[in-house]
């Protein structure tokens, strides 16, 4: 059988010794559509960033088709959330797409053509080409998202991981957004998105996690989807084991 | 001879060459670094680091007289003394934010006073020690060019060489970690180490132009030149470019003034003049600039009020000519060239007579519009060309409004009167391929509001 795209095992992940991820275990399976959701400050963003190395684990392993992330770390394409950077920087849309390419241009070489046409391609096809050389503060909240798209497909990944790609936007970037999503999915790629509109989780993802500090459930959508597991993940019972984690917490720093 | 005599006359002495050397090349590096410290949000840094330097200053001091043979100022111990301070001080305020819940803004402050107010101990300790050039440290304080040595010169060539050589390798990598650090990181681009050279490299900086600008003002330095270009540009490079520029010009007009006025520091000169550049940036900046701003509104105010005249005058031409734009009866442009009375056209807009006047010398100046008499003019072929235009993107608006917008008839009433400041060119341009067929067939009426 094919390794799962993505496997964490009992990972932790702690803000001043505050677990923010607890004991986390999650395995996506190749060429689906994953979402992740939970309540509001249950860890989701960090759960991904940790994944990805971003900010540091306490505990626990990530592997990626199987390997370690750093042998791979080519095959797969981070979107981070929009508020995270600066959108007064001084830059062009077409150069946030370009960046998606500056590993592979590598270092002290400069862009050629050949990129800058990689780029505008993925711009295409995102409905964003007309707006290529806008400063990107000056695109709508949409646009923005869809620019961050373009950066990611233009890496040719296998696996992209979006952090609440479907906040904040119009009607056609979530139609464009779930376009390219199947498309990805047909070319065998597999998504794994962070979202927290519960209404649409059925429509849009096949596999499908809840998490809320840990996770509650992880498997395919008709499976996890049920009443009695989101009951789990946002009915509040989850109070003590918070409660729980964080005299862990306490204990950990006065040991450190 | 005599041209190499010439020349040599024109050039500033040697002393002051080395001078203008060492603070263009300090206005280069700061300006450069600079950008990057403003991306990263740690411009304040720089202030931090600067003010931390001084018990680096007065201790370096205190050891070298009581340590070396030939008391004063020994510019490597001072040197060493500054750069192990400001680097305390950033580690001081890395401590403080990893590991306790103050936030960034706070440990600066907190940095920056406590190694200043130490500072300020050693130094007093050092005046009272009646040590002989103990007041050349004020230099250190506000700034002095006039006692820059070649070798001091040479470093902050040095230290531009590096900042450019730096930002030209790796502007990729360091466009890549301004922007989206953890993208950067995802991507396997260098980060972490690109991180540490680029806040090394500001802190050697810093410490560099201490004595030239004094340690008190080396932060406007880092900070204004990146705000001054970003008044200006929405590029990178082009950013990159203003900012080493300000930084450059504004180092070398203050050092000229230093140098040319007594008791001037050449700090506060240096400052003055880069905060110079940044307030006409202010005003005329082509991107955020005030002036810039109020003229791009009164440019659009003026064609608007232009356009609204224009239409005035079309409706009521249609209107002897019974005919109705794009109704497929013929338009007849020779009658279209009448006279017509200014007052009776226009009577609907409640236009004070200074705006009236305006509009028409606007329109007058621009060719549209030719007075024949007192009160009366007639169109030119151009002004009728704009007319026809003006009137036709405004129904064209209208009409979208209502067909494709949804928004009531009554309502689009509202929107009507701003139409021309909100349709663009670009705009009008999508209007007519919306409507190109219709447009084709001439099927447009008369303000479709009315009807």
């Amino acid at each position: 059988m094919k390794a799962p795209v993505l496997e964490a095992n009992h990972m932790t992940v702690c803000y001043d010794k505050k677990p923010a991820v607890w004991e986390a275990s999650m395995s996506v399976p190749a060429g689906c559509l994953a979402g992740i959701i939970g309540p509001n400050g249950a860890g989701k963003s960090t759960f991904l960033k940790a994944v990805l190395g971003i900010i540091p684990r306490t505990s626990g392993s990530v592997s990626f088709f199987g390997e370690p992330y750093k042998k791979v770390k080519q095959r797969v394409a981070y979107v981070p959330q929009r508020e995270s950077v600066d959108w007064d920087y001084p830059i062009s849309a077409r150069e946030v797409v370009l960046m998606g390419l500056y590993k592979s241009i590598g270092l002290f070489r400069r862009k050629t053509k050949e990129h800058v046409l990689q780029a505008e391609e993925a711009l295409d096809r995102v409905g964003m080409l007309d707006y290529a050389g806008r400063q990107i503060g000056e695109l709508s909240g949409g646009q923005q998202q869809r620019v961050f798209l373009a950066r990611a497909l233009v890496q040719k990944a296998d696996l992209y991981m979006m952090d609440e790609p479907f906040a904040g936007i119009d009607a056609t970037t979530e139609k464009v957004i779930l376009e390219l999503m199947q498309e990805l999915k047909q070319n065998g790629s597999t998504v794994l998105c962070v979202h927290h509109d519960l209404p649409t989780v059925a429509d849009y993802f096949d596999h499908l996690s809840l998490l809320n500090l840990h996770v509650v459930a992880s498997g395919p959508i008709d499976e996890v989807f049920t009443k009695e597991q989101l009951m789990k993940c946002y009915g509040g019972r989850l109070e003590l084991l918070t409660k729980l984690t964080e005299s862990l917490g306490r204990l950990e720093a006065l040991k450190a | 001879m005599s041209l190499a005599f010439a020349l040599s006359d024109l050039l500033p002495p040697h002393n002051l060459r080395v001078v203008y050397l060492g603070v263009i090349s300090l206005g280069i590096a700061t300006g450069l670094l600079g950008c990057f410290l403003l991306f990263r949000k740690r411009s304040l840094l720089s202030d931090t680091v600067g003010h931390a330097t001084l018990p680096g200053v007065a201790g370096g001091f205190l050891l070298s007289s009581m340590f070396s043979d030939f008391a004063g100022k020994n510019f490597l111990a001072l040197f060493v003394g500054s750069l192990l301070f400001g680097w305390l001080s950033v580690q001081a305020v890395q401590f403080m934010v990893r590991h306790t819940k103050l936030r960034q803004d706070a440990a600066l402050a907190i940095s920056l006073t406590g190694f200043y107010g130490f500072g300020v101990v050693l130094l007093s300790v050092v005046q009272k020690s009646g040590l002989p050039d103990a007041s050349g440290l004020e230099y250190y304080l506000y700034g002095m060019v006039a006692s820059m040595v070649e070798a001091e010169s040479w470093m902050l060539f040095g230290a531009a060489t590096v900042a450019s050589v730096l930002t030209a390798l790796f502007l990729k990598e360091l466009n890549a970690l301004c922007f989206d650090e953890g993208f950067t990181q995802t991507q396997g681009l260098p980060h972490r180490w690109l991180d540490q050279a680029l806040m090394t490299v500001s802190l050697v900086v810093a410490i560099v132009g201490l004595q030239t600008v004094g340690l008190l003002l080396i932060m406007a330095l880092f900070i204004i030149p990146p705000s001054t270009a970003r008044l200006w540009t929405n590029d990178l490079k082009t950013t990159l470019l203003l900012s080493a520029l300000t930084g450059a010009l504004g180092a070398f007009a203050g050092a000229l003034l230093s140098a040319n006025i007594p008791h001037l520091p050449a700090g506060a000169s240096i400052i003055l003049a880069t905060s110079l550049l940044f307030f006409l940036s202010l005003l005329f900046g082509k991107r955020k600039g005030i002036l810039t701003r109020y003229l791009q509104f009164y440019t659009i105010e003026k064609r608007l009020a232009q356009n609204q005249f224009l239409r005035a005058v079309f409706d009521n031409l249609e209107g002897q000519q019974q005919v109705r734009l794009f109704c497929g009866l013929a338009f007849s442009r020779k009658l279209a060239l009448t006279e017509f009375h200014i007052a009776d056209t226009i009577a609907k807009r409640n236009w004070s007579s200074q705006k009236r006047a305006r509009i028409i010398t606007s329109l007058k100046n621009a060719g549209s519009l030719e007075i024949t008499a007192a009160g009366r003019a007639t169109l030119t072929e151009k002004g009728l060309d704009r007319a026809i235009e003006a009137a036709k993107t405004h129904r064209l608006t209208e009409l979208y409004l209502m067909n494709h917008a949804e928004i009531a008839q009554k309502n689009v009433h509202q929107f009507v009167e701003r139409i021309e400041e909100i349709t663009t060119p670009e705009i009008a341009q999508d209007l007519r391929a919306i409507f190109k067929q219709k447009l084709q067939q001439e099927l447009i009426p008369l303000e479709p509001h009315e009807r």
